[in-house]
């Protein structure tokens, strides 16, 4: 079971690795921290739309490299 | 609404940033798309996937201890020499650009505005200079000449600026009226006739000349130059006014004959000059080549399609009686 999660645990990994940083950044955000989008774009220099698609973005990467997961 | 702004709005209606109005509105799309209920599923599912694996936040004690370690590690670092430190400012001036390329565009269109007003209000300073310059010369011009005849300025040859001091040497050249005087057998006196029959100024000037060479060559007084029969030539083609052109075919009448390009020109002007005046004259300098081959064509296409119907009659005439004359 815990190698189940070690394995797991590095193909989330791999697969946050391969997001830009500004994409990676926004959904850990967003998914971990549970910030607000309008925030996230203050804190980005940016609009509350651009961090939406970049949030938008985000999880269709992750769910791509996550297929065989679900 | 289509599946694309739909899928949009999943992302958002999953992570709680949907309004209200376009909740239902996404609701009213799922219950009619067999798609999207599927995508939503997808990423619920991400959510919980994602939420098995929390990112790990870094004791605190390490984030103080790992920043202690980074500010001492910096601190040990031994300063940078001058052209690493241009090297490093150039890299970030040029970084910064490549994140603000807004600016940087901004940037470009200011300088060409400012390169543009500054080269125009050069140029009109530069304009008025050279005005100035030309109002000053013009008195300077007259005062060097004196009491003689006003001098006009033909051209600036150069100019120089000694050293140290607001003293500039101009060389320039001027058009000095003078006269001459001679006879008509004068070689010289023929070259300015010459010059004179191509003086676009004055027609009179023109008039003058042509007129003068012509009678030269009509009374045989050593017209054999071919300079002057290329002068009357020119001036029967190109002259503009119709006393010049016909004072040039008088004078190239002894050359129809003998000369090939005498004779073109002349069969040039019967058909082409808008003066039929002239036009009867050159039919009747022709005579004595009625039989040349050229001649007959021309002489039979002004009797088909000159405008002038006595032209036509004269030049059908004179076909009819060229084999008389053969």
């Amino acid at each position: 079971m815990s190698d189940d999660r070690k394995v797991l645990g590095e193909r989330i990994e791999t697969a946050l690795e391969k997001l830009t940083p500004r994409e990676r950044m926004v959904f850990e955000l967003k998914h971990y921290q549970g910030l607000r989008l309008r925030t996230i774009g203050e804190m980005l220099s940016t609009t509350e739309e651009t961090a939406k698609n970049t949030l938008f973005r985000a999880t269709k990467k992750l769910r791509t490299q996550l297929a065989g997961l679900r | 609404m289509n599946c694309e702004v739909a899928h949009e709005r999943i992302v958002t209606a999953a992570y709680g940033e949907l309004a209200d109005e376009q909740m239902h509105e996404l609701d009213r799309h799922m219950t009619s798309c067999p798609e999207c209920p599927r995508e939503r599923e997808q990423l619920l599912a991400l959510k919980v996937l994602m939420d098995a694996h929390p990112v790990v936040e870094p004791d605190a004690n390490l984030v103080a201890r790992s920043r202690l370690r980074l500010e001492e590690a910096l601190d040990a670092l031994p300063p940078l020499r001058w052209f690493e430190r241009l090297g490093q400012r150039i890299t970030n001036s040029f970084a910064s650009l490549q994140a603000a390329p807004v600016a940087a565009c901004l940037l470009l269109v200011v300088g060409l505005g400012t390169g543009s007003l500054g080269g125009y209000r050069l140029a009109e300073n530069r304009a008025v200079r050279i005005t100035a310059a030309r109002g000053a010369v013009q008195p300077a011009a007259a005062s060097m000449a004196g009491n003689a005849a006003p001098a006009e300025i033909a051209n600036i040859s150069s100019i120089v600026q000694q050293p140290n001091s607001h003293m500039v040497e101009v060389h320039y050249n001027q058009l000095v009226p003078q006269q001459i005087e001679g006879s008509l057998d004068d070689p010289s006196i023929r070259q300015l006739l010459m010059l004179a029959s191509q003086n676009s100024a004055s027609a009179g000037v023109r008039d003058d000349s042509v007129g003068l060479l012509a009678a030269e060559c009509k009374a045989g007084h050593g017209c054999k130059a071919e300079g002057i029969r290329d002068a009357l030539m020119v001036a029967l083609r190109y002259d503009k006014n119709s006393g010049v052109r016909e004072k040039a075919l008088q004078g190239l009448e002894p050359y129809v004959t003998e000369d090939v390009r005498v004779r073109d020109a002349v069969l040039e002007a019967l058909l082409y000059d808008g003066d039929p005046k002239i036009r009867t004259a050159a039919i009747n300098i022709l005579e004595p080549v009625q039989g040349d081959t050229s001649v007959r064509q021309v002489l039979n296409s002004v009797a088909n399609s000159d405008r002038s119907p006595y032209i036509r009659t004269v030049s059908r005439q004179v076909l009819d009686r060229v084999p008389e004359i053969q």
